[in-house]
């Protein structure tokens, strides 16, 4: 198949005329992003704490 | 701006002009060590553009587009840790838009099939179309051409013309087996070539 066929020039044509999404996807992306990796973080950081929470109310005395 | 500030944007400049030097591959490994918003960042600007024309085409809806491309970046984005390096990144995010396209045609579509069905067979489907012909249409006919053609058809062909993917990695995304792809793909250059032929009949009188 030919290497630059009509259908990847009509794609470089297209990305010529605009080479990236619109910036409105950028920031949606990026703030979407931000969100999961902030709820990430807090579960990383609040999870562990919370489950030695629940095990010292149920009695137990390890606390590795 | 302040110092602080100015240090920070020097740095991330550098990382930055570092980090495109680097393939694809190369980012989704640091970005499994690292999680360095910047190497995402990269990948994005990088197939961006590439991602949105496809939905673009796909979707014939550039606000659609638009949508569809932040959630197949954020989809990207949770998936990535889960990347086969042996794969290449470009199919794998060619993969995951003509999936979410297509999933998005068929909800829209809801009963309609999305390929071109039995009826739709040209009285001539046994006389074979070359590559050739269907890739020596010009561009910008091309492009009416593809617009008139059915979603799915344009996806097949898409697939295989632009973005060089094999029978057997366009039957694995469809779902399909490889020798209802290559009826798929056989029914698709037909339909090409009608269309043109209708489209741009001055040409063949």
């Amino acid at each position: 198949m030919a290497d630059n066929n009509n259908f990847k020039q009509l794609l470089f044509q297209e990305l010529q005329e605009m080479p990236e999404a619109p910036g409105q996807v950028e920031n949606g992306v990026d703030g979407s992003i931000g969100f999961i990796s902030h709820i990430g973080k807090f579960i990383e950081l609040y999870i562990p704490k919370f489950i030695d929470a629940i095990t010292a109310f149920l009695g137990s005395n390890d606390r590795n | 701006m302040s110092l602080f500030r100015f240090i920070q944007f020097f740095l991330e400049r550098l990382q930055l002009s570092r980090i495109e030097t680097m393939t694809d591959n190369q980012i989704v490994a640091e970005y499994r060590e690292t999680f360095d918003p910047l190497l995402y960042k990269v990948i994005y600007k990088r197939y961006s553009g590439k991602v949105y024309h496809k939905c673009v085409a796909m979707l014939k809806n550039t606000d659609e587009a638009m949508d569809a491309t932040q959630d197949i970046f954020i989809k990207l984005y949770t998936k990535i840790a889960d990347f086969e390096e042996r794969a290449k990144l470009s199919t794998w995010i060619y993969r995951v838009t003509y999936n979410y396209c297509i999933d998005l045609l068929r909800k829209r579509k809801k009963e309609d099939k999305l390929f071109s069905s039995e009826t739709e067979i040209p009285d001539d489907i046994e006389d074979e179309i070359e590559d050739r012909e269907i890739l020596e249409i010009e561009v910008k006919k091309l492009k009416v051409v593809l617009d008139k053609i059915p979603e799915g058809d344009k996806a097949v062909l898409m697939m295989k013309y632009q973005d060089d993917m094999s029978i057997k990695e366009i039957a694995e995304i469809l779902n399909k087996t490889e020798s209802s792809i290559k009826m798929k793909l056989k029914r698709a250059r037909h339909k090409t070539q009608r269309v043109y032929k209708e489209t741009f009949k001055d040409l063949y009188t």
